[in-house]
């Protein structure tokens, strides 16, 4: 890997992980456009109403679109680090969504004591599991 | 029903990584002047591939119409166990203590958020 070629790389591993949360964001705004008691009455009724599925389909597809960057960020940001180095900050999505979730106010998710705790157990936890380790292993 | 359909849909995500992992090893292993994307879109896998990647997209669009983000999101990390369980017991890989320690959080964590 010549590593001269390529800089700024952290620039795309943040910019990876803030437009696949945002794709998370956006993908539920859309859904939430959407909203009536029933998905399967309210597809038909939204779908032959171009003022109705217009914002629908403006988040979804915005979301799409954040997911494509996002994959090609990360491919270039693999470009220049190894995958050790890169992976374990992919744990920060969870951080990220449950923020912007709970704080975007066309969201407005809950906020508690239980979720918070669940996100950071599981940052943590994807944080190990994704970093490569050289401690001992379990007997095969 | 919440939790089926997000399991189904890692399902279907992973299975499509894995098959265009497959037919990527299958063109890898073709005479080097073969036509790139031609070769890729001769795999029948490419196919499945595509359509696994698409179901699974649109069940997490059908979750996210159920259920708030902040709360289905983190059931992905799910993925993160599966392949550690899948490295250890199918691919009989060592699996390191500090490595269990993350699979544990993950789990109580999961528990937690099922709770919130």
């Amino acid at each position: 890997m010549n590593k001269s070629r390529y800089s700024n790389g952290m620039l795309f591993v943040g910019g990876s992980i803030l437009l696949s949360s945002l794709a998370q964001l956006f993908m539920k705004a859309g859904m939430l456009a959407l909203h009536d008691n029933n998905l399967f009455l309210s597809l038909p009724r939204t779908a032959g109403n171009f003022g109705m599925i217009l914002p629908v389909l403006t988040w979804v597809l915005g979301g799409l679109i954040c997911y494509g960057a996002s994959l090609l960020c990360w491919m270039r940001a693999l470009a220049q680090y190894e995958l050790s180095l890169a992976y374990p900050l992919l744990s920060m999505n969870y951080v990220l969504v449950y923020i912007g979730a709970a704080t975007w106010p066309r969201l407005n998710e809950t906020i508690s004591i239980t979720r918070t705790a669940g996100i950071l157990l599981i940052f943590l936890g994807v944080l190990i599991v994704a970093r490569t380790d050289t401690s001992p292993t379990d007997s095969l | 029903m919440d939790y089926l359909l997000i399991l189904l849909s890692v399902l279907f995500t992973t299975g499509g990584q894995l098959l265009q992992k497959i037919s990527a090893t299958k063109v890898a292993a073709m005479p080097a002047k073969a036509h790139f994307l031609k070769s890729v879109f001769r795999q029948s896998e490419t196919w499945w591939a595509v359509t696994c990647l698409a179901a699974g997209m649109v069940l997490w669009l059908v979750i996210l119409y159920r259920m708030e983000v902040s709360k289905a999101f983190p059931f992905l990390s799910i993925g993160f166990v599966l392949v550690i369980l899948v490295s250890r017991y199918h691919l009989n890989e060592a699996v390191s203590v500090t490595r269990w320690l993350g699979v544990a959080l993950i789990c109580s964590g999961i528990v937690l958020i099922s709770l919130s």
